[in-house]
């Protein structure tokens, strides 16, 4: 309550407005009360300080601040996207020179040969007989665009894994490989199922191969068989590197197989068009359907 | 803060933090140079200072440079005429005028203390965290202040 021995603090509060709506009433009661202390209440309200706005800071302008350049932050915005597509372009071309330095062509063989194996298989024992429809169905072979097989390879080129070397020696001597034993070869024909069963591509061609393996006879013209996978034994080395390559990408190892197949099925592709590659777009199909073209 | 929050500041509160270092130093010149001092200040700690709190950081900053170093240094001569000369404006009424005058009776904190408080209307415990005083001494110095003023308006007030 506001009385004579506190009232000097109310009116300095009200001066500081810090008086609530109650409080200010009880002090104009108290006032109104002892008008001699009108005066002193309105000295103490006349303390209040009031801005002067005519003082202003001159050049606000030199206090403020200015972003950086915007130039430069789309530059480097612009800088990154090149350096992504750069990245993306760099490992599609990666892709592809794995597939070029590889000579084996996997998934063309894998289109065309099913097509020759389905009409040689049925046929493989009487052709084996046939020495002339034995060398034609080779020649189709090799005649087949598979990339550049050496013709002198092709003899050994069925095999694959560290067996392949041995028989990239045997390649080199026809003779021997008519000279192995049936059973040296069905050997071999495990090993390359054991060797190739992680690719399924190679499965429907391995399967004819092994049978006519299994079927081979000392006749010289059972290389057939042999040369049904003809590019494994060259691609060894190359796949091998591509595949530790591959191993890198973060991707299971099915798609792993699968980039495999289709960097080789690009290769493939982009052999048939090496003398004007830079000018052409390249095409995706499976079958006859387009999954997507790249613009060069 | 943004820088954007930062300019916006500026245009908002730079002349009222010129009127206060005004008061409080007694010269433009050092006023100009609490305030630089004081947005470059909040420019540094922008990542720690809410927009919110803007203000009450500018002020705090401006209340130690213009009065514990300038007390510290005791650079502080608050001339009569200098307010005056800067404040007398043709057609202010005569209690302004007067009160000026009173206001350079104040010592730089309670002279700070009143400016916080009517200036910038911040409650004693505002002007607590900006001065790192507690409210109960914001409370007593500022009733002293106000008493010395109100004497000095009653005094001229006789005399005239």
């Amino acid at each position: 309550m506001v009385n004579l021995e506190n009232y000097e603090e109310y009116m300095m509060m009200y001066a500081d407005g810090e008086l609530n709506e109650a409080e200010t009433k009880a002090l104009m009661d108290f006032v109104d009360a002892n008008p001699e202390l009108r005066k002193e209440l309105e000295a103490y309200a006349a303390t209040k300080l009031v801005p002067d706005t005519a003082m202003l800071y001159a050049n606000k302008e030199q206090l403020m601040k200015t972003p950086p350049a915007g130039g430069r932050t789309i530059g480097m915005r612009t800088w990154w996207m090149y350096a992504a597509a750069a990245a993306v372009l760099l490992f599609a071309v990666t892709i592809f020179r794995q597939g070029n330095d590889t000579t084996e062509s996997p998934v063309v063989a894998t289109t065309d040969m099913p097509a020759t194996n389905t009409q040689t298989t049925p046929t493989t024992i009487p052709v084996i007989n046939n020495n002339k429809e034995k060398e034609a169905t080779t020649e189709e072979l090799h005649s087949n665009p598979t990339g550049p097989v050496n013709h002198e390879n092709n003899l050994a080129s069925s095999k694959s894994g560290a067996e392949s070397r041995k028989l990239r020696d045997d390649s080199r001597k026809p003779k021997t490989i008519i000279e192995e034993k049936t059973a040296e070869e069905i050997k071999i024909a495990k090993e390359e199922k054991t060797v190739l069963a992680p690719q399924p591509v190679y499965k429907p061609e391995e399967a004819p191969a092994k049978e006519l393996i299994a079927q081979q006879t000392e006749k010289p013209n059972s290389t057939e068989p042999i040369a049904s996978a003809p590019t494994e034994e060259i691609s060894n080395e190359p796949q091998k590197q591509k595949r530790r390559l591959l191993d890198i990408l973060p991707i299971s190892k099915q798609k792993r197989e699968g980039a495999s197949m289709i960097a080789n099925a690009v290769t493939k592709r982009v052999e048939k068009v090496t003398d004007n590659f830079k000018d052409t777009d390249v095409t995706f199909k499976i079958g006859n359907k387009e999954i997507f073209v790249v613009k060069l | 803060m943004e820088l954007k929050d930062y300019n916006n500041c500026v245009k908002e509160w730079a002349d009222a933090l010129f009127r206060f270092a005004c008061k409080c130093t007694g010269n433009e010149e050092d006023a100009r140079d609490v305030v630089q001092n004081s947005f470059e200040v909040l420019w540094q700690k922008r990542e720690n200072v809410a927009p919110a709190k803007a203000k009450a950081f500018l002020f705090q900053v401006a209340y130690n440079q213009s009065v514990d170093n300038y007390r510290k240094q005791s650079r502080v001569s608050y001339k009569e005429e200098i307010d005056d000369n800067r404040s007398v404006i043709q057609g202010q009424s005569d209690l302004k005028r007067v009160l000026e005058r009173a206001l350079t009776k104040l010592d730089e904190q309670a002279r700070a203390l009143v400016l916080l408080k009517d200036y910038e209307g911040y409650n004693y415990e505002e002007i607590g965290q900006i001065t790192g005083l507690n409210e109960s001494q914001v409370k007593v110095y500022l009733h002293r202040a106000r008493k010395v003023l109100k004497d000095y308006l009653v005094s001229v007030e006789n005399v005239i």
